[in-house]
């Protein structure tokens, strides 16, 4: 059963957006100056004007589209995310092939009491984002029991093997 | 020797041992070429050192030379310190590389994370009669390098390698122990001769290099080898350069036009085409005396003349097998098989070679004896991309090359304005539009190359994908060796409704990520399946 973020989520992804969205404005406007006073090239402000509202379109409408696909999913043997906005991925991550689990959280992450979970296996790391911070530790309690329940089943299989003993 | 010592008391470990001290001439003598240069820059030094010299006073020639020395000894005494500090214990299953300076470093690889062993040679390790011994380990975050790199005498190279070696086939050596033991039991053998049969295990072990190999290829072989694996551009290159260079000589000495202006232009020309000739080279000599067999569950690999390369590559550390094919031995029908295993560095950062240039039935009978393990992957089986995917790359790159033409347009018109009459503009917009074109023709053949070449096949253990566009990819990944899997969609995509599957293994940053074609979702649902089976049926990694 996938699993969907909470409110806040949303929240902070706007809040993302529109400071990467301010960000770029303030590039676009500087780049428009240059080109125009500097290079001396006859452009129209309209064209200025079009492309922000472009991109700012973009940048408002993401955080409702990726919050409305953002969906996660636990089992005893994987983890499965479904995310993206004009591009979408989908990860499966056996648990079983884990190696570490890490919990961090950035400013804004932690005024919105939220954070992200790196499960990391031996190709690279997958982050599960923006889960509150009591979802984030059991989930991460549960990963390190079944980590290490894995790690003594292996050990076991070994210890099993009759040639194994002296 | 307290090692020797310990091999004749039967206990394989080794303590303490230490770089060959001919590693400390190897490691410095970059800075020594530094000092002797600064030296012989420095003529107020030199011409008082002669002349005291000359005199036959060599107290105060040494006294004049005096910076020169102090720092010389200087660096010699810091490599001398770091040598001897320097030693390398195999104990316990474990490798420690420690070094006792002012910066303490302890190194401690447990054994059965390596994941192999290589024995390497340069010119200057030939000629002392030193080896250098590689590690690696299985882990990500020594991908791209070596773990462990130590100069050892030939002896002693072979020595720790067969420990380490012998560490990481303890299991088979008690199972072997468990074997004779029954069958001294059972009075089959004596006590004798079981403590002999177990000696020979040794014994092999340690005269690894004597045995014969399974692969051996011939001269003609490598040679061929050499020639396919260059790249065709290159060659379309240097053949127009060598026959420019000839019509340049013929031109020349025709005309009684200056020689030595004909030969500047001859060695400018030459110097260009040098790249393709020491590819040439490079490439004959990594894969001279290429050589391959299989012992249990290791593949060795010699190879080499003027660096001598041997790897022993455990079965288990191999995440992926590719056959690799140039755009001139795809021509040839003819491709070379590398393992993907984490660690190797330089050459051997991407996939260790396994196999040199062959059809497909020769690698195919060449792998029933190295690799029998891994399915052969049939070219035929493997499923192309859909159709749409070839006319979404085609529509995209006219659009591309429109939209490119419009910019060119625009940017030109701003150049021009008021510059010129238009009937001397016309030369510039024509050839840029036709560089564009021909741009798009090229576009339009990579598409369709690519989506030739693309493929994806799998059977109930394995994966197989094809990649590339004018060279070739044929990768095979065993289920249980994948660390996760990504599928991805972009708008594209969704459109077209096919997504891509990114699979993601242990190996260096260029092979950690392999990617599928464009395919239709239900084309993955098979692979998705596997590879959870994988997992949920507890395969290990």
């Amino acid at each position: 059963m996938y699993e969907k973020l909470n409110k806040k989520a949303r929240s902070l992804m706007l809040v993302n957006e529109i400071l990467l969205g301010g960000i770029l404005t303030l590039v676009f406007i500087g780049g428009w100056f240059f080109l125009k006073n500097v290079v001396e090239v006859s452009l129209s402000s309209l064209w200025l004007v079009l492309i922000l509202i472009f991109c700012w379109g973009l940048s408002l409408l993401a955080p409702f589209v990726r919050y409305e696909r953002y969906r996660y999913r636990f089992t005893d043997e994987e983890i499965d995310i479904r995310e993206g906005f004009l591009s979408i991925e989908r990860n499966i991550v056996p648990i079983e092939r884990l190696h570490k689990v890490a919990m961090v959280s950035g400013p804004l992450d932690r005024i919105f009491g939220l954070t992200k979970v790196i499960v990391t296996t031996a190709g690279g790391d997958v982050t599960i984002r923006f889960l509150e911070m009591e979802r984030a530790e059991a989930i991460v309690e549960n990963l390190k029991k079944r980590i290490n329940s894995y790690a003594i089943k292996s050990r076991n299989t070994v210890d099993e093997n009759p040639f194994s003993a002296e | 020797m307290e090692q020797d010592k310990s091999m004749e008391n039967g206990v394989h470990e080794i303590i303490d041992m230490r770089n060959h001290i001919s590693s400390v001439l190897e490691q410095m003598w970059a800075v020594l070429l530094v000092l002797v240069f600064f030296f012989l820059n420095n003529e107020e030094m030199l011409k008082l050192a002669i002349t005291f010299l000359r005199e036959g006073n060599i107290l105060k020639a040494l006294a004049a030379m005096g910076i020169f020395f102090l720092i010389l000894i200087a660096v010699v005494a810091f490599y001398l310190n770091r040598w001897y500090k320097t030693t390398i214990t195999v104990k316990d299953n474990m490798v420690v590389i420690m070094r006792r300076t002012l910066n303490r470093y302890v190194n401690s690889i447990a054994v059965n994370t390596i994941s192999n062993i290589n024995l390497e040679q340069n010119l200057f390790e030939m000629l002392v009669g030193t080896y250098k011994l590689k590690l690696d380990t299985s882990s990500l975050s020594t991908a791209e390098s070596t773990d462990v790199k130590i100069v050892l005498s030939k002896k002693n190279a072979y020595l720790v390698k067969n420990v380490i070696m012998e560490m990481m086939r303890e299991q088979e050596r008690l199972d072997k122990q468990q074997e004779l033991s029954d069958a001294v039991d059972k009075g089959v053998i004596t006590e004798e001769e079981a403590k002999q049969q177990l000696l020979q295990e040794k014994d092999y072990l340690e005269e690894e290099e004597e045995t014969a190999y399974d692969i051996i290829y011939d001269m003609k072989e490598i040679i061929i080898n050499c020639l396919l694996n260059t790249s065709l551009l290159l060659l379309v290159i240097s053949i127009s350069l060598l026959i420019t260079t000839i019509w340049f000589i013929i031109h020349t000495f025709g005309s009684g036009a200056s020689i030595a202006g004909a030969f500047a232009g001859i060695i400018v020309q030459i110097f260009l085409a040098g790249s393709f000739v020491s590819a040439l080279v490079k490439g004959w000599l990594d894969d001279f005396h290429f050589r391959a067999k299989r012992d249990k569950d290791k593949i060795y690999v010699s190879t080499g003349l003027i660096k001598k390369r041997k790897y022993a590559v455990p079965i288990d550390k191999i995440n992926a097998v590719c056959f690799q094919a140039t755009l001139l031995s795809r021509l040839f029908h003819r491709s070379y098989v590398e393992v993907i295993n984490i660690g190797g560095e330089d050459e051997d950062a991407n996939g260790m070679k396994l196999l040199l240039m062959g059809t497909q039935e020769q690698l195919r009978q060449q792998l029933s004896v190295l690799l029998p393990e891994y399915p052969f992957p049939e070219q035929a089986k493997l499923k192309r991309q859909p159709v749409r995917v070839l006319v979404k790359s085609i529509i995209k790159s006219v659009l591309f090359i429109l939209i490119s033409m419009l910019l060119v347009y625009f940017v030109l018109d701003i150049v021009f304005k008021g510059q010129s009459a238009v009937e001397e503009q016309m030369p510039v917009y024509l050839i840029a539009m036709l560089v564009l074109i021909v741009f798009l023709c090229l576009l339009v053949t990579g598409s369709i190359l690519s989506y030739i070449t693309f493929g994806l096949s799998s059977t109930k253990h394995y994966l197989m994908l094809s990649q590339g566009m004018f060279a070739k990819k044929l990768i095979t990944i065993p289920y249980k060796k994948m660390q996760y899997l990504t599928y991805r969609q972009n708008i594209f995509h969704r459109l077209l409704g096919v997504m891509r599957l990114q699979i993601w293994i242990l190996a260096s940053m260029v092979s950690r990520v392999q990617v599928t074609g464009s395919y239709f979702s239900g084309d993955f649902d098979e692979i998705t399946n596997f590879f959870q089976k994988s997992y949920q049926a507890g395969e290990s990694k």
